[in-house]
């Protein structure tokens, strides 16, 4: 009798899975693009980056076409009236697609624009994040002398600056941003090498400090800020060599008045690659590059997302040079980008090692540890 | 109540034929009603499969009405603060061999379609101007793999197309070819246009207030009503064939399980007699039925899943050709579908087991030997009730205009008719008996006369079975001739000119005009209004006028006021859409503003069920200020005229101009009726094949009941043969009785739907009409039925040993 039983339990059971399996959902959707990918793959008709070339400005704020990528990187640390810290970061980045046939429409487009908006409640612990993509077509998106744009997300430069003004639903920021130091040519007179071979680099340019007033809008809320921000631009064919697998990189301002810029490529053994890098800019407005045996970078803690990837959010970064030994942490763990880029941008904090003491503030990146 | 389980186990494991005949029943009957309601899904998601598949579920649009978007709308919407994320997409409909595709033109990184493509396709669809993507299904149909080219055809152009995937996306992206949206306006040198924009339903208020008056907001909801609306008749005549094989279904479990009782009458007594209760009895038939009816139904669900992923072909193609609606190919369950159809299953089948419980509680304690036949004369009760039923269907079908409570009155009659059915059936065995009262076919009937409780059941399944396949079959007879009829009266001229461009204009229509050998042409210029609703711009020399079947006004005195744009005449789908009579006006909103025109006549049309307004030629031109003509008719001078010549002098004025003569336009549009009717034939067949089942299990039941009588048989020296010979005559008997009694029957379904359902649902009537080869078909095909379904009884009983029968164990 149990038997019987079993067996007309048995084939129920089969048919009801049969049946479940027929109502299982449309498969997910897995738009997601591979950071390290997206930087070193690039044919040989894109224009290669092979040495210093001078800049020009305004026409070097303008995109390039020609190569493969370029980005627009804003990066910040804001402070509200009540004591409240928040970080902030709004990115364009511009895709330029091989060349083909060009169709005979409006819609056809050179580039792909990606825009990435992103706000950090260091008090809460909350990290608003929005991506966007636009063909560059029909005006939805571009940069220009004047205006870096993906829809209505755009960044104007104006006599004092540049003003950004990005949005969604549930937070935005709307802020003046006022250059108070010089453009930096980052590497070699702004020539970035990344990798050993020819076109392994981009050509780079950063303004260090810019001094950051306006208003954050979160869950209906508007509140005004200040603070410092900090600008990167970037454009290069295939920066990174094959064999690297991903970054990180930090860009800190030190109440001293130094700001600090280093960046260390990862080779698939976890090693520091030669040709990571940095660069030290002083209140005056002179800098000084570091080379691979200027500085360390170690990581010290790491946290684990949702997804069970670790990301070493805490560091120990040395410039014995500079007298630097800083214990560089996040904010807060949680400021992950979960869109099509899988990446942790986030604000950190600045302490001496030694002491503990508070020394200032900065955006940590790290790259390739969700791969 | 473990005693009371064992026993039922034990005689389940000696009789699995009856297990198996009652699964058998109930799977074919769930699994029919699962196909339809699953197909009924299909077509109720076809108009919204692209909206779903690329910006999800419950999405809003916006469309031109009657034209084209421009894309800039889109561009500025946009970059609008605060804009929703919106999804632009370019459709162009392309055929392969017989299929008709979608291209989509689609923005991969705008609104829903972010993200839906890997990267891999997404560049390739980039860097391709040819390249298509399609998902999995859709490969598998083309026989393509990512790869290889395709050919598909936009009149008379051929485009190649060179094929990506597979999409992971599911049955909505079905027959839908994704194409990057710069490539496929070029491709079709549709530069500028959008076909429409869609953005989540959050976003409806925000589009509100920035969309001009002119284009049109509309909801999934919306889309989903419009495809239901279309697809009304279609699904209607689904639901009726599914819930009838249902019913179908459960007379099987009936019947087998009324059979099983009488198997275990003497078990059932003795029972009783050792003290158990009959609550205990009840429960344990209960836990029987629940048992095999909740396999049963699974098993239904799983066959209707595959029924219908193999049937959608035949509802996907008339959908396709009728509405221009792409349904997706393959079933879209949900588990609530699943969970709902068996629950109606198996609660149907409890319902319909409840006569016997009582019968099994009113068992006498050791009552050993089967009760004594109770079937005396005509059951008095069933058959007021059936009267009861079929007045009231009367009364609803004249009481009420609408389609569900025309289904609602054609059930209650049928179930009326259930009732009636076995006591018509009864008669006729009685007066096959007489016709030859000594011979064996006449002592078999007696025989099976005898057990009237066991064959009521199969009579009523059959009988309806029967008579819904040949009812359906007249009806669809019936319809296609009236339209061939009207086709053949429609088609006046003698052949047909038609462009594969947007239409032809004035110039093209004067020079075709002046051919030599040709008399006078007409034209018709079909364009859709507001609602839905047709408007057919007409050229028409009298003699096409006389195609015309007026069905009310006098049309054939109207020409001239036709002619004269003072007078409009409409068909008979609008007139009982909109309540119109001759005399009454229409209102069209044209460009020159709001018109008023006064129905002078009511034509006969099966060409579109929302209604078509037909309006002198000249002044649709001049209030629609549109010159072109969709097709022209031409009549020969002289009837031996040389169309060869013609097709080359047309193709030399234009070679976008196709003749068509106008016997294959006829056959054109029969060949569209067909197949549209392909889905009923399939339906039909099932159900006769479940009518077959439930024959099988009361002739089985019916031989086991009378074993003890066949056993007498043979003890007094009837051979097996003979034995044989009086079981297939009872099986045919039973057969030829229900064909019988299905005749009226058919006759009456044939009326109601071509009278009552049909106008309900697609807005025509169809003129009275008798086809009746299905009728002739159906007799011979029951009985020799009849014959094949008795063969297994008559094995089974011929096998037995009459000795233990006789003994009583």
């Amino acid at each position: 009798m149990r038997r019987d039983l079993l067996i007309l339990t048995t084939i129920a059971l089969a048919l009801v899975a049969w049946l479940a399996w027929q109502t299982r959902p449309e498969p997910a959707r897995d738009g997601r693009l591979n950071t390290s990918n997206l930087l070193n793959d690039a044919p040989e008709s894109f224009r290669q980056v092979t040495g210093p070339r001078p800049f020009e400005f305004p026409a070097d704020h303008a995109a390039h076409p020609g190569y493969r990528n370029e980005w627009w990187y804003f990066t910040g640390n804001l402070d509200g009236p009540d004591g409240d810290a928040w970080g902030f970061q709004f990115t364009l980045f511009r895709f330029e697609l091989d060349a083909g046939p060009r169709p005979d429409s409006a819609w056809t487009a050179d580039a792909v624009w990606m825009a990435h908006l992103a706000l950090s409640d260091a008090d809460q612990g909350i990290f608003h994040q929005a991506e966007r993509f636009a063909r560059g077509a029909l005006d939805l998106a571009g940069a220009t002398e004047k205006r870096w744009w993906l829809r209505d997300w755009q960044v104007t430069r104006n006599e004092t600056g540049f003003q950004l003004e990005a949005g969604t639903d549930s937070f935005g920021l709307d802020l003046a941003m006022e250059p108070i130091r010089e453009v930096v040519r980052q590497g070699d007179r702004g020539y970035s090498q990344k990798g050993p071979q020819a076109g392994n680099a981009s050509h780079y340019y950063s303004i260090t400090r810019l001094k950051t007033k306006g208003a954050i809008q979160v869950d209906g809320e508007t509140i005004p800020v200040d603070g410092l921000a900090w600008l990167d631009r970037e454009w290069g064919s295939s920066q990174l060599a094959g064999n690297l697998a991903g970054w990180d990189w930090f860009s800190l301002q030190l109440d001293d008045g130094r700001d600090l810029m280093v960046y260390r490529l990862r080779t698939e053994d976890g090693e520091a690659s030669r040709f990571s890098a940095g660069k030290v800019v002083y209140p005056d407005g002179d800098s000084r590059t570091l080379g691979r045996g200027d500085f360390t970078a170690t990581p010290q803690r790491d946290w684990q997302d949702s997804e069970g990837h670790q990301w070493p959010v805490a560091w120990r970064v040395e410039v014995p040079s500079e007298d630097l030994n800083l214990a560089v942490e996040a904010r807060f763990d949680e400021q992950r980008w979960s869109g099509a880029v899988s990446y942790w941008e986030g604000a950190v904090g600045v302490r001496d090692a030694q002491t503990d003491k508070s020394m200032g503030r900065g955006y940590l990146e790290l790259s390739g540890y969700a791969e | 109540m473990r005693l009371l389980i064992q026993s039922s186990r034990r005689f389940f494991r000696r009789h699995p034929g009856q297990f198996m005949l009652a699964l058998a029943g109930m799977a074919a009957g769930v699994a029919v009603m699962t196909g339809v309601a699953l197909m009924r899904d299909v077509l109720i998601d076809s108009l919204d499969g692209a909206a779903q598949a690329l910006a999800g579920p419950g999405s809003v649009r916006v469309t031109s009405p009657g034209e084209p978007l421009d894309e800039t709308l889109f561009a500025e919407l946009a970059r609008t603060p605060g804009a929703p994320a919106l999804t632009p997409v370019l459709r162009q409909r392309v055929r392969f061999d017989q299929q008709r595709l979608e291209l989509l033109g689609i923005d991969p990184f705008s609104g829903g379609t972010r993200g839906l493509l890997p990267p891999a396709i997404l560049g390739a669809l980039l860097e391709s101007p040819a390249a298509a993507a399609a998902n999995a299904a859709t490969l598998e149909r083309l026989d393509r793999s990512p790869g290889d080219t395709l050919s598909v055809g936009l009149g008379e152009r051929t485009l190649e197309l060179d094929l990506v995937g597979p999409v992971p996306a599911g049955h909505n992206l079905d027959d839908r070819l994704l194409m990057d949206i710069a490539a496929l306006q070029d491709l079709m040198g549709r530069q500028g246009e959008l076909s429409w924009i869609d953005a989540p339903a959050s976003a409806r208020g925000w589009l509100q207030e920035r969309l001009p008056d002119s284009l049109d907001l509309g909801t999934a909801a919306e889309r989903r009503d419009a495809a239901a609306r279309l697809t009304e008749g279609m699904r209607a005549n689904l639901t009726a064939m599914g819930l009838i094989s249902l019913t179908v279904g459960l007379f099987v479990i009936f019947s087998v399980l009324s059979f099983l009782l009488v198997q275990r009458h003497r078990s059932l007594a003795l029972l009783r007699a050792v003290g158990v209760t009959g609550n205990r009895i009840t429960a344990l038939l209960l836990t029987e039925t629940a048992i095999v009816a909740g396999l049963g139904a699974l098993i239904g669900l799983v066959g209707g899943t595959l029924l219908a992923d193999s049937l959608i072909g035949l509802v996907r193609m008339p959908v396709a050709e009728l509405y221009g609606l792409l349904a997706p190919a393959g079933v879209q369950p949900t588990a609530g579908l699943y969970v709902t159809l068996w629950l109606i299953a198996v609660g149907a089948a409890l319902l319909a087991v409840t006569g016997l419980m009582r019968e099994a509680r009113r068992i006498p304690p050791g009552a050993m030997l089967r009760p004594p036949s109770t079937d005396g004369g005509p059951r008095l009760v069933a058959v007021a009730v059936a009267f009861i039923l079929m007045a009231l269907a009367l009364g609803i079908v004249l009481a009420s205009s609408n389609l569900p409570f025309a289904f609602l009155a054609l059930f209650l009659a049928l179930g009326g008719f259930a009732l009636l059915a076995p006591e018509l059936g009864i008669r006729i065995l009685s007066l096959l008996r007489r016709i030859a009262p000594n011979r064996l076919p006449a002592r078999a009937l007696a025989l099976l006369l005898a057990g009237q409780a066991r064959i009521r059941p199969a009579l009523a399944a059959l009988s309806l079975a029967l008579a819904l396949a040949a009812g359906l079959a007249m009806m669809v007879l019936g319809f296609r001739a009236a339209v061939d009829d009207w086709i053949d009266r429609l088609l006046q001229a003698d052949s047909y000119v038609s462009t594969t461009q947007s239409g032809v204009d004035d110039a093209t229509s004067e020079r075709i005009a002046n051919l030599p050998g040709i008399e006078t042409i007409s034209s018709a210029r079909r364009v859709t209004v507001g609602d839905g609703r047709q408007l057919v711009a007409y050229d028409l020399p009298s003699r096409a006028w006389a195609g015309f079947e007026w069905l009310a006004g006098e049309g054939h005195a109207a020409y001239d006021a036709f002619r004269a744009g003072e007078v409009v005449v409409v068909s008979e789908p609008l007139a009982r859409r909109d309540q119109l009579e001759v005399g009454d006006e229409v209102r069209l909103e044209t460009p020159e503003g709001v018109r008023h025109f006064p129905v002078a006549a009511i034509y006969r049309d099966y060409a579109s069920e929302r209604g078509s307004i037909a309006m002198h030629a000249p002044l649709y031109r001049e209030l629609y200020d549109d010159p072109l003509r969709d097709s022209l008719g031409l009549y020969y001078a002289e009837n031996d005229f040389d169309e060869q010549a013609l097709a080359e002098r047309l193709r030399a004025i234009d070679a976008d101009l196709q003749l068509t003569r106008r016997e294959s336009v006829r056959e054109t549009t029969l060949a569209v009726f067909d197949r549209t009717f392909r889905i009923s034939w399939a339906l039909a067949a099932l159900v006769a094949i479940i009518a077959v089942i439930a024959l099988v299990s009361a002739l089985l039941a019916l031989g086991l009941e009378r074993r003890r009588d066949y056993a007498t048989l043979r003890a007094l020296g009837l051979t097996r043969g003979r034995l044989h010979a009086l079981v297939v005559c009872q099986t045919a008997g039973l057969a030829l009785a229900a064909a019988l009694v299905a005749v009226p029957l058919a006759i009456a379904i044939h009326l109601g739907l071509s009278l009552v359902i049909q106008p309900r649902a697609f807005g025509w009537s169809l003129p009275l009409s008798w086809p009746l080869t299905p009728l002739a078909i159906m007799l011979p095909l029951a009985v020799i039925s009849g014959l094949v379904a008795g063969i297994y009884p008559a094995w089974r009983i011929g096998r037995r040993d009459p000795a233990p029968e006789l003994k009583g164990e």
